[in-house]
């Protein structure tokens, strides 16, 4: 479409007298036979409310990838300076036919906005995308745009284009040939590659690292994910691919069944990336979760903080050789893991969210555990862990192991948009490995301590619906929402902020969701925090465990 | 908490998690005999999980389960390994590095699946992205050799279940050496 709209607007910078003229001509060169002049009618809309803009063409076109259910309207303005305007939009189907309204309003905006940059003409969608996904941005916008034409496509693994290749080795990688400009000459013999992955013991997770090393030091670091696509989003918009049986449940069902998968997005944090979605989907429903709900759903996040805290402390004392404190802490992640599944019967928290509240038979369970305080064997468990956790922030060789390893600085960390301890750890101290593990130390005492604060104020908290009244009232909320409009939901958890974008069809099914896993920033964080710094390989473990790093959150 | 404690605490907590401690949480009933003696080395790949199953086997290895102390170990290489154990969907771009890791065990070469996902159930079954085919011709070679392979359920399992299917195979009922291949 891009090519009809770029040849049009040449056409009407060159002053064609015909607009249709030359669009049928276009339209039998080419054989787009889906495409769809709209009658005139919206041409003497905006001539009539004085815009000083003249229409030139308006352009409906039925897009394969969205079933036709929405349409993407191209207008083609001239201003009175001659300046071309081409905008996009996405409208539904049904809402096309009395465009004229909606051609004023746009042509309106239209003209209180400055002169378009390439930035605006981009449609909606990818200016959003662009502002929450600026790395991926970097890379490649058409990455976004072919998600739905190639489901096999793994955008970091398969790149047929040279032009890409490059875009991509210039964030990600040195070019084959070029000089390297960090002073290491790499015709020397001691220059090499060592790749590790997509299966390798240290990375745990498919992704491909490419060192390349001067001896023992790591002259850069080249990552390639997208191994692990999952197809996490097209799973979750795949209903509103298919065709209703029942047009009153269809958004209902849809949105509980994307929970369930959302939940699924990342396994170490399944409650941050469950209370993003169901946050996205409570906005589209104008629902509001009851104070003890809310309440509850901190208390689940604040759980499963204390589970990461405790398994990356314990990595780190591995990292210091101190086994022994490894295993106390690993053992007690594992207490910690059987006392959930006893409260909530799930160890790793899956399903104990629902949309609008937590679950029936959570809520039950956590009030009747928590109505006194913290329970006992939480309480002393967590006594101990910290207790163990102030000592070995005192050992010297953890310490001297961690100390101004894989220092990470402030500008690194706003230019890629990082997050969670790295980001903190940049702005707090030194941004190294010790700096992360103390933040995690604190972290740890800080769920502590609101886990505590929570307990104390359940009892009083108001809850007045009954899971059928708030069925109901997400049943009306989501037939009720308004179709193709954005809404965000976001959670900070254990790693860092889950964005969730979501857009809803008319029945109020999940129509296109975006999740961004706070890992994905902190990869680029990653090969810059490792590149020209003379950062000895064997420090990379250490490193790499301290990012918290994971791939399956983000479906790349 | 001071280092004579902590030793003695980590000792009789890691330690002491006995074969029927494992048979219970694993929800198998009494005592069944005692592991074979001889040792399983696991070569762990991870093709597309969310990141619970592996959590949990890893769980598995340390204590307080600590199944290298049952003979269990998750080794760096292929080619020492007798149980190719994966989490996770199969997705397509990971079918040629699970094969080829396949292909590099030194036979016998057993199956061990470890969640719903590498069951071929849960969420992911029906994902575009996800090679199901790939999955059942794995299957289907490992059986025809003659080999045993245990599928492991649940979303995702406990370590305790992990450990229990490595060790008593059989016990696990349909799930173990049967997978449904229709």
């Amino acid at each position: 479409m891009s090519a009809l709209v770029n040849h049009l607007r040449s056409e009407i910078g060159e002053g064609a007298s015909s607009i249709h003229e030359t669009y049928e001509m276009w339209r039998q060169e080419h054989g787009h036979h889906h495409f769809a002049i709209e009658p005139r009618r919206g041409l003497d809309l905006v001539a009539e409310h004085g815009t000083g803009l003249s229409l030139a063409l308006a352009v409906a076109v039925n897009e394969e990838a969205l079933e036709e259910r929405c349409r993407k309207l191209y207008l083609v303005l001239r201003d009175p300076e001659g300046e071309v305007i081409t905008l996009e939009e996405m409208v539904p189907r049904g809402e096309i036919q009395g465009y004229a309204r909606w051609i004023h309003e746009r042509a309106k905006e239209a003209i209180e906005r400055p002169a378009p940059n390439p930035d605006e003409r981009r449609s909606r969608e990818d200016r959003l995308m662009t502002q929450l996904f600026p790395y991926l941005a970097e890379v490649d916008e058409r990455l976004l745009d072919k998600r739905y034409e190639q489901p096999t496509y793994a955008p970091f693994l398969r790149i047929t284009d040279p032009a890409l290749e490059e875009q991509l080795q210039l964030c990600l990688g040195p070019i084959e040939g070029q000089p390297n400009v960090r002073g290491i000459d790499p015709s020397s013999d001691h220059y090499q590659k060592l790749v590790l992955g997509p299966i390798h013991m240290m990375i745990g997770e498919p992704s491909e690292l490419t060192f390349s090393t001067l001896g023992e030091q790591i002259d850069h670091l080249s990552i390639k994910l997208g191994y692990a696509r999952r197809g996490v989003e097209a799973l979750i918009e795949a209903p509103s691919r298919t065709e209703a049986t029942s047009r009153v449940n269809a958004g209902f069902t849809a949105c509980s069944n994307g929970l369930w998968i959302a939940e699924r997005a990342a396994g170490d944090i399944p409650v941050t990336h469950g209370i993003a979605y169901c946050h996205a989907i409570e906005a589209h429903a104008r629902l509001r979760p009851s104070d003890r709900d809310k309440s509850l759903r901190m208390l689940l996040l604040h759980l499963e903080q204390i589970a990461g805290c405790l398994r990356d402390i314990s990595l780190s004392a591995l990292d210091g050789t101190l086994a022994p404190e490894a295993s106390l802490l690993q053992t007690a992640r594992e207490e910690l893991r059987v006392m959930v599944e006893t409260w909530t019967h799930s160890r790793s928290l899956m399903g104990a969210l629902c949309l609008g509240g937590v679950e029936d038979h959570v809520a039950t369970s956590l009030l009747s555990h928590f109505r006194d305080g913290l329970p006992k064997p939480l309480q002393t468990l967590l006594d101990e862990a910290l207790a163990l956790v102030d000592k070995l922030m005192n050992v010297r060789v953890l310490h001297d192991r961690l100390s101004g390893v894989g220092a990470v600085s402030r500008n690194v960390c706003e230019k890629y948009g990082a997050q969670g301890v790295v980001a903190r750890a940049s702005l707090k101290g030194s941004g190294d490995a010790l700096e992360r593990l103390k933040l995690r130390a604190h972290d740890l005492r800080a769920s502590h301590d609101n886990l505590k604060t929570i307990a104390k104020s359940l009892p009083k908290l108001h809850h007045h619906k009954t899971r059928a009244a708030l069925d109901r009232a997400l049943l009306e909320g989501l037939l009720s929402a308004e179709p193709y409009t954005y809404k965000l939901g976001s959670c900070e958890g254990s790693r860092g902020e889950v964005l969730t974008f979501l857009m809803l069809d008319p029945l109020g099914r999940p129509f296109r969701i975006k999740i961004r896993d706070p890992s994905l920033p902190n990869w680029p964080v990653l090969a810059e925090a490792l590149t020209g710094r003379g950062v000895q390989l064997s420090d990379f473990p250490v490193i790499y465990r301290s990012f918290q790093l994971s791939v399956a959150g983000h479906d790349l | 908490m001071s280092a004579k404690e902590t030793l003695h605490r980590w000792f009789t907590t890691s330690k002491d998690l006995s074969a029927r401690d494992i048979r219970a949480r694993a929800g198998l009933p009494g005592r069944g005999p005692p592991p074979e003696s001889d040792s399983l080395w696991l070569r762990h790949v991870n093709p597309g999980s969310c990141g619970a199953c592996t959590l949990e086997l890893t769980a598995a290895m340390q204590p307080p389960f600590d199944a290298r102390s049952m003979g269990v170990d998750v080794v760096l290489s292929p080619r020492e390994a007798d149980v190719l154990a994966i989490t996770g969907a199969l997705g397509k771009a990971m079918v040629a590095p699970v094969e080829r890791t396949y292909h590099a065990m030194p036979e016998p070469r057993r199956l061990l699946l470890i969640g719903d996902c590498a069951c071929g159930r849960g969420p992911f079954a029906s994902a575009p992205c996800v090679d199901e085919g790939a999955r059942r011709a794995l299957v289907e070679e490992t059986l025809s050799a003659g080999e045993r392979v245990v599928e492991i359920h649940g979303c995702p399992p406990a370590p305790a279940k992990i450990l229990a299917g490595l060790l008593w195979p059989d016990e696990q009922g349909a799930q173990a050496n049967a997978p449904d291949l229709e």
